[in-house]
């Protein structure tokens, strides 16, 4: 057989077809945008990735008890069981560590209250804070990062005033340690 | 194509909150506060003695003591409703030797809340009311009835406030 000059075998622009297929555009992007998802899922579990393993804390007191004082010569009722130690421990590759206190209302004796927000701590310790307790929403005690192992102290103290009634009164607070 | 996509979208948002959600580490203890507020009663008077100067019947009928008034302080603490009470009694008459002039000519006038006015008496008589804890603040006036009838001589008795929060 013999062939014109400048002639091909398979030209497709005539016609004669090249036997490959053109896939359609939406198939061409995923085929790129999956591997791309992966590979940044793929980044986010082997490099750069924070977690704690354990967050731990220890009261050294289950209550703090305020005595019955004057309030001309106490002011400012100390709690029996000052200064409180709390000890933080977060463990693994933490980022940020934080201690808050929520109150479960206030002091209650029967029919009797006095605001929760008369009573305050004052902290000592790497990262811990002093505040004012809240019944309205968490207090901010302490902020930390990376591995924790710390004790601070809270004294408690309870503003005193002829205008309390008699009684005994009782409230808990819930202390939430939460490490990312 | 689309298909594929949304697919892949799906995985990566499940992944990524499965490993948020796993990451975060809590902990929580209860503390326990307890106050007592006792019973408690605390009077104060602005002075500890009165004394009514000699003065003429006729232009001075009712002499007042010049340490008038007399400041007058209650604090309590008390159950929510108990009552407060105050209340006044006399040792017994005005004395001088022998002499005696009758502790009911000893009046006084009362201001502030819960406070009441009232004549001497050698048994309890109200001196002030209340409801309740509190801080009170009130002022006493003393008066001595004057007479032709008493007979010369420097007189004297103690009175006796008491101050009951139950």
């Amino acid at each position: 057989m013999a062939f014109a000059a400048g002639e091909r075998l398979g030209d497709a622009s005539n016609g004669a077809g090249s036997g490959a297929a053109t896939a359609p555009r939406g198939c061409h992007w995923a085929g790129i945008l999956v591997p791309v998802m992966l590979l940044v899922v793929t980044m986010l579990l082997t490099t750069s990735h924070v977690h704690a393993d354990t967050a731990r804390i220890a009261i050294g007191s289950t209550t703090v008890a305020f005595p019955s004082s004057d309030p001309d010569t106490v002011p400012s009722v100390a709690a029996s069981e000052n200064p409180v130690s709390v000890r933080v421990r977060v463990n693994g590759s933490p980022g940020a560590s934080q201690l808050t206190v929520a109150a479960g209302g206030d002091l209650v004796s029967g029919s009797a209250a006095i605001p929760i927000s008369k009573v305050t701590w004052a902290a000592a310790g790497t990262g811990f804070t002093s505040g004012r307790l809240s019944s309205d929403q968490p207090q901010f005690v302490g902020q930390w990062f990376g591995k924790v192992d710390v004790t601070g102290q809270l004294r408690f103290w309870l503003e005193n005033s002829w205008s309390y009634a008699a009684g005994n009164y009782s409230q808990n607070l819930v202390y939430t340690l939460i490490a990312y | 194509m689309k298909r594929m996509m949304v697919v892949a979208v799906l995985m990566v948002v499940c992944i990524t909150w499965a490993i948020a959600a796993g990451w975060a580490a809590t902990d929580q203890q209860t503390l326990t506060i307890n106050a007592t507020v006792a019973d408690k009663a605390k009077l104060t008077l602005g002075t500890a003695a009165i004394s009514f100067p000699d003065a003429d019947p006729d232009s001075t009928s009712s002499i007042e003591a010049p340490e008038n008034p007399v400041s007058v302080t209650v604090k309590a603490h008390a159950g929510t409703g108990s009552p407060v009470t105050l209340t006044v009694q006399a040792n017994g008459d005005l004395d001088s030797g022998t002499n005696t002039i009758a502790i009911s000519n000893v009046t006084w006038t009362a201001s502030g809340s819960g406070f009441v006015a009232g004549t001497m008496d050698t048994s309890p008589v109200a001196a002030g009311s209340w409801t309740g804890s509190g801080n009170r603040s009130g002022t006493f006036s003393y008066f001595l009835a004057n007479s032709w009838a008493y007979l010369k001589g420097d007189y004297t008795q103690t009175v006796v406030y008491t101050l009951t929060a139950p």
